[in-house]
């Protein structure tokens, strides 16, 4: 409590009071800003999106802009090989098939590491699990990414058995959808926050179950997880919001177009419109003519708003539908 | 039903408290318990009653020694195995169950019928008294910390249980819930019969719950046996200090032939005494009511610090200090202001330590009652 | 009467039949292999998909890492070859840049932020904190910033000259202040840190009112309760935020690709051209660079804010 409890009538307290007030909501507006004018200039025409001075409310809404963005892929092949849909789709397996294979893994290891591992290996195991939390993502990109051309080497071609010419199994998970899931099958951030949730719950919940007679198992499912929804709902949402907005892995692993996830098709558009620099003027040119039909009907800024409402629709919709679980999940209740 | 059996069991942790020690687990303990008896267990934070009740229960597994239920050697068996029912100081109740579903878990992960279940859930609502089933009904979260640990209970003897675990149940109550809760045990322990091992730290709490009380210090017990054993035939200076409020008094002394010196003073000694203790520097314990007021003879002087009245037991107790001890003696409560007391200990019942160590040298034993 | 030897003989065991004996049959008390399965499958994600590549990028680093044939050892030529290489020398002066001006502008502000918030009354945080999780997308926000930096209609644009009345300037491809714009987003953006504030929560109200009677300020009540009390979590946070904004890649790749004439250009974006030239080894050996000065100024951080040994 900064602001004293008692004497809040006295102007100096009212003002820093207010003060704080308006910084707070002009946060929170700022925030809120980008999604009202991306919608604003999503249904603007052409013209209008691209004007100056720019316009608070279309002066003619049209929804011109949402129509043409469905038809890249059948004007521009060049630049969108499949329907956009497609892509949408792609994005929604690989979220959720890293949600459905990282939350179960994840979380199983934080609860072991929490109740169950106790003595001398828990440091250590801690330690192996959170360790790479410090270590740059970037160093295991190219690693990871000849591992998945031939798992659990990492070469670009599998080496063959010494003294044949038969080269060894191997598992090739590169682009596929695999390529994006197995991956990310254990998560070090969601695991610390699986684990300090897991630590708040008393040992003796635990031990009074065991007493009850519940395997180890069965105590999890039974008594553990109906507890730990909010933590689940967090960190399924971060999940969620990481993969579905992943961009570079994607990149690195997935060559096919036809299963490229959203953010890359996207970012094969933006490209197309480029106006800001580009290593390679040529190709951007090359696709803009390939979109020229599209742009003469009317397509612009507010065709890159489309997509990048598209973009941020799912992410917005589970946060609606959670929204309950998340503010429960961190705890925000005011000072005690 | 069973008694329990603790066979040299130790346990070491590999974990270290905030200063860098080792936390205490049990070292070399070995208990037996009778079928139906109930005992507890008293001893500072830290002394390894905790310990104890885990490594019966099963959710501990001890480095060396057995753990017998009646002549089954149980010590490698899960507490899912043993049978055994516990309860807990927070309560441990399930969160994200109502207070019935609390009790049916066992049931269920047994997979035991719903009549059993539902038959056995409303034989213990009955025993619980009324409103009890009201509890059932509600959300765990919504009860008041007495309601939970009522339903704790319940929970603990739906199953029958071959042993009662009884982990401080009371210590987070309030003081008057603290009073009703405890009989509410009593009664229960007394009414189904069931060996029972409670853990507490506080001694009144041991010596209202058990038959027989263990007194642990740092993984080790100290002396188990029945309150007058405890209280007038203490082991060693540990003990003797535990148990009774106030504490006794301990003071250094001097035998000297047939004189005892303490605080400046010089008190004759019987001669049956005075042949029992040996020469030489040792430790007198005198409880507050092994002190005799006014007496005959040698006295020594305690200037009163303050006189604390208990009026609803209609008991004083004057407190001061002699050569640098903390004393307190038992006074009438209508005891006349005034500044310092003549006091001598009452030989048959004062305590005899040795000067170093803990050793008891000489105690008064059970009072003869006849 | 008096009786000098206390303690009385322990009773004997009784021998009664072993009626105790429960459902289950004799099993071991440790449930070793049940831990086992519970942590067995994250362990095998962690070490395949955590450690082993990053032993990996050492190894390769040190070879020409081919495309096809075979493996050959260099020993440190890819390394000497990064550091003759001006380009390199320049992503990482940018990625310094990058990182250190983020971090200074952007890194107290969500600090702060979540201490006025929870000065507001729980229902309000509430409302507050919702609106400001309403997620926008990192595409999304991309899109969104560069339509707001276009030099000829964005709104920044807009307001620099028709609003403020200051000559039009070129924002993104303005080589001296590209990388301040790239920032300026997460300025405007400011919001509580969620751990902040569920670490500010576990301060006992009883803190602040103490301080009260004694008769402290707004800001000495920040500076001698809540900065403290959230000093490990701050102090995780930088360590973070550090080897975060050291491998920023998604936003300046989206905004610029690194122009205007590599102004922008950070290193694991110098990296990814690398990696696209087929430069495998050079790739690898250039984020094992990067590693290596991460881990230094980790490592000298850690010395410096010596408080927390298990952050």
């Amino acid at each position: 409590m900064l602001f004293p409890t008692v004497g809040r009538k006295q102007w100096q307290v009212r003002l820093g009071w207010y003060g704080v007030q308006v910084l707070l909501w002009t946060g929170v507006i700022l925030h809120l800003i980008p999604f009202y004018l991306m919608l604003v200039t999503s249904i603007k025409p052409a013209s209008e999106a691209m004007a100056m001075p720019p316009t608070l409310w279309p002066k003619e809404p049209t929804f011109v802009a949402w129509r043409l963005v469905w038809q890249i892929s059948d004007v521009a092949q060049s630049v969108l090989s499949q329907p956009l849909y497609r892509y949408f789709l792609n994005s929604l397996i690989m979220t959720f098939g890293v949600i459905a294979l990282s939350i179960p893994v994840t979380s199983l290891a934080a609860y072991a590491s929490s109740k169950l591992i106790k003595g001398p290996l828990a440091r250590p195991l801690f330690i192996f699990f959170i360790g790479t939390l410090m270590m740059p993502g970037i160093v295991t990109l190219i690693p990871s990414f000849l591992l998945t051309r031939n798992f659990p080497f990492p070469l670009p071609v599998a080496p063959t058995i010494p003294g044949t010419d038969i080269a060894f199994p191997t598992l090739r998970i590169w682009n596929t959808y695999w390529a994006v899931i197995i991956p990310a099958g254990f998560s070090a951030g969601n695991f610390l926050l699986f684990k300090g949730f897991f630590d708040s719950i008393p040992d003796s919940i635990i031990n009074a179950a065991r007493v009850d007679g519940g395997s180890e198992f069965n105590i999890f499912r039974r008594i553990v997880l109906p507890m730990s929804k909010p933590v689940y709902a967090v960190t399924i949402y971060f999940t969620f919001g990481g993969v579905w907005d992943s961009y570079l892995w994607p990149l690195v692993v997935i060559q096919d177009s036809a299963i490229a996830p959203l953010t890359v098709a996207i970012r094969r558009i933006t490209d197309a419109f480029s106006y800001a620099g580009t290593t390679s003027p040529m190709t951007a040119m090359g696709a803009a003519s390939a979109l020229q039909p599209l742009i003469e009907q009317g397509l612009s800024w507010n065709g890159l708003m489309v997509l990048g409402l598209l973009q941020a629709l799912p992410v917005f919709i589970f946060f609606i539908i959670a929204r309950e679980y998340l503010m429960q999940g961190v705890r925000i209740q005011g000072l005690k | 039903m069973a008694g329990v059996t603790l066979d040299h069991v130790s346990k070491r942790y590999h974990t270290l408290t905030a200063d860098g020690r080792p936390v205490t687990g049990l070292d070399d303990v070995s208990l037996h318990i009778a079928d139906g008896e109930a005992v507890s267990v008293v001893g500072p934070s830290g002394c390894g009653k905790s310990t104890l009740l885990k490594v019966i229960a099963g959710l501990e597994m001890p480095d060396a020694g057995r753990v017998l239920f009646n002549d089954v050697d149980v010590t490698r068996w899960p507490a899912q195995a043993r049978g055994v029912g516990m309860v807990f100081q927070d309560y441990a109740l399930y969160p994200a169950r109502e207070g019935e579903d609390n009790l049916s878990y066992y049931f269920e992960v047994r997979k035991r019928t719903e009549e059993e279940k539902v038959r056995r859930v409303r034989e213990v609502a009955t025993l619980m008294g009324i409103g009890f089933d009201l509890l059932l009904e509600r959300q765990v979260d919504t009860l008041s910390g007495g309601e939970k640990q009522r339903v704790g209970i319940a929970r603990c003897i739906v199953r029958d249980p071959n042993v009662f675990l009884m982990d401080e149940p009371i210590s987070n109550l309030d003081a008057k819930l603290r009073e009703r809760t405890r009989i509410e045990i009593k009664r229960l322990i007394k009414a189904f019969g069931i060996t029972t091992v409670y853990v507490t730290h506080d001694q009144q709490e041991a010596v209202f719950m058990g038959d027989r009380i263990a007194v642990m210090r740092a993984g080790r017990i100290e002396q188990f046996g029945a309150f007058d054993d405890l209280y007038f035939s203490p082991a060693n200076l540990f003990v003797a200090t535990l148990i009774g409020t106030p504490p006794m008094s301990v003071l250094p002394a001097v035998r000297r032939a047939e004189t005892l010196e303490l605080a400046g003073a010089s008190l004759p000694l019987p001669p049956d005494l005075a042949a029992e203790l040996p020469a030489g520097p040792l430790r007198l314990g005198v409880r507050p009511e092994g002190w005799l007021l006014d007496p005959p003879g040698a006295a020594l002087t305690l200037p009163i610090r303050h006189v604390e009245r208990i009026y609803t037991e209609r008991a004083a107790y004057a407190a001061g200090d002699l050569a640098g001890s903390p004393v307190h003696v038992l006074v009438p409560l209508d005891l006349p202001a005034q500044a310092a007391l003549r006091i001598a200990p009452d030989w048959e019942r004062s305590f005899f330590f040795a000067a170093e160590g803990e050793a008891a040298l000489r105690v008064p034993g059970p009072p003869d009652l006849f | 009467m008096a009786v000098t030897a206390p303690v009385a003989p322990p009773p004997v065991p009784t021998a009664e039949p072993a009626a105790a004996a429960p459902t289950a049959a004799a099993q071991p008390a440790v449930r070793r292999w049940q831990v086992w399965a519970f942590v067995l499958p994250a362990i095998l994600f962690q070490f395949f998909w955590g450690w082993y590549p990053m032993l990996v990028a050492i190894f390769l680093s040190l070879t020409n890492a081919p495309i096809r044939g075979q493996v050959t050892f260099v020993g440190f030529n890819n390394y000497a070859r990064l550091l003759a290489d001006p380009l390199v020398a320049m992503s990482f002066r940018v990625t310094f840049v990058y990182a250190g001006l983020g971090i200074l502008l952007t890194f107290g502000i969500p600090i702060l932020i979540a201490i006025l918030l929870m000065e507001m009354p729980p229902r309000l945080i509430r409302v507050m904190m919702l609106l400001w999780f309403v997620p926008l997308s990192g595409i999304a926000s991309t899109i969104f910033w560069q339509y707001m930096y276009n030099e000829q209609f964005g709104i920044l644009q807009f307001i620099a000259t028709e609003v403020l009345g200051l000559p039009p300037r070129a924002f993104l491809s303005n080589e001296r202040w590209v990388i301040f714009w790239l920032i300026f987003p997460g300025i405007l953006m400011f919001g509580p840190g969620l751990y902040y504030m569920t670490s500010l929560q576990s301060i006992p109200r009883s803190y602040f009112e103490a301080a009260e009677i004694e008769g402290a300020s707004f800001w000495r009540k920040i500076w001698t309760i809540s900065l403290p009390r959230m000093r490990p979590i701050i102090s995780m946070s930088l360590i973070f935020a550090i080897i975060g904004s050291m491998q920023e890649f998604a936003f300046p790749d989206l905004m610029t690709r690194g122009g205007p004439n590599g102004a922008s250009r950070t290193v694991v974006m110098y990296m990814f051209d690398i990696l696209n030239d087929g430069r495998y080894g050079d790739a690898t050996a250039l984020s094992v660079m990067l590693f290596a000065v991460i881990m230094v100024l980790v490592l000298v951080y850690r010395r410096l804010v010596t408080d927390d040994p298990d952050a």
